[in-house]
């Protein structure tokens, strides 16, 4: 199934091909859990929320249309809903990133220090995300952790591509007191 | 250094550190850059953060994630395509007798009204002229139904807010 184009396979998965949901699934698994992630800050929450997502992509995916958009945009508006409804509904906020999330942080060949190191400026980043609101957070996430153009995320996020760049320098402006070191921050 | 900007100049930025946008605009700003140190201040802003934010990496799924969200997920009945129908003419059939018993009651109510003593004297105005037994049987009726619905309204208001 891996040469089968996104739209195919959610036409399969419509008339009820489970096998054609594992493939977009394990296309879509690291992108939207790390999108899901990122958003919630909490790993427990996250895999809640990603199976909440292919949920709806199984029992909606009658409703995709590919000539409106990518497979990649609707599945990521999905994940979005998915977030801020149960982040609403829960009224969790946005907890910070859980001491396992650690161990789960790619090491490479990194020795020990230098994983405490990473794993410690991760925790910095996940805090000053958690601190942003929910509207800015989804902006700074989609354009810098997964490289979309401003007009993308206007289509995933249904908001004006001039709203979302004046968030984006509002974000900027708030991760940069966060994540400046201390003794070079602004004056 | 103050890093505030007016809202298209840190949009051409935006343009220029993320390479989206056109090329003539982006070649505008690269040059303006050179010879503006608030520009290229915030140019250096926008860099750090977006560098410090990288430094969270991307994480890898618990490796039993796709077994337990496809399982479930698959589990879920499919919601079936809405097909657009013409409306159904059923409700339409079903209000006949209703609607058959009301023009009867209406005549027969605009006959009671014709045989009373003083309707002649009530045909010289223009208003009974132009509505005739029937009309004004039917007047009598939906006044009878707006004093009906007005001397329900208390019961329903109360039982709404139940």
């Amino acid at each position: 199934m891996e040469d089968i184009p996104d739209h195919a396979l959610v036409a399969e998965v419509a008339r009820g091909d489970a096998a054609a949901l594992r493939a977009l699934y394990l296309r879509y698994e690291r992108p939207t859990f790390n999108l899901i992630l990122r958003l919630a800050g909490n790993r427990e929450m996250a895999q809640d929320m990603m199976q909440e997502t292919f949920t709806r992509v199984w029992t909606r995916a009658r409703t995709f249309r590919g000539d409106q958009g990518s497979f990649k945009g609707w599945l990521f508006t999905i994940a979005l809903n998915v977030t801020r409804s149960e982040l609403g509904r829960k009224r969790h906020g946005v907890r910070h990133l859980a001491d396992d999330a650690v161990e789960h942080l790619p090491s490479g060949a990194d020795g020990p220090d230098v994983l405490v190191a990473r794993s410690e400026v991760g925790r910095l980043v996940a805090d000053a995300l958690a601190q942003l609101a929910p509207h800015l957070r989804e902006v700074v996430v989609l354009k810098v952790y997964h490289q979309l153009k401003f007009r993308e995320i206007a289509d995933i996020t249904k908001t004006p591509e001039g709203t979302l760049k004046a968030r984006f320098h509002r974000a900027v402006a708030e991760l940069r007191e966060r994540l400046a070191p201390a003794g070079s921050r602004p004056a | 250094m103050s890093v505030e900007r007016s809202e298209g100049d840190r949009n051409a930025l935006l343009a220029v550190h993320f390479g989206e946008g056109e090329a003539r605009t982006v070649a505008a700003t690269r040059a303006h850059l050179e010879g503006c140190p608030r520009c290229q201040e915030y140019l250096r802003v926008l860099s750090e953060v977006d560098a410090a934010l990288r430094a969270w990496p991307e994480e890898v799924p618990p490796p039993d994630l796709a077994a337990r969200v496809l399982s479930q997920a698959t589990r879920r009945p499919q919601h079936v395509a809405v097909v657009a129908s013409v409306p159904s003419a059923m409700p339409l059939v079903g209000l006949l007798p209703v609607i058959a018993a009301l023009l009867l009651s209406i005549r027969e109510l605009a006959q009671w009204l014709a045989a009373l003593p003083f309707w002649d004297s009530l045909e010289e105005w223009p208003a009974v002229q132009v509505a005739a037994p029937f009309g004004a049987a039917a007047l009598v009726l939906f006044a009878l139904g707006g004093l009906a619905s007005l001397a329900a309204a208390p019961a329903l208001l109360m039982e709404s807010r139940r």
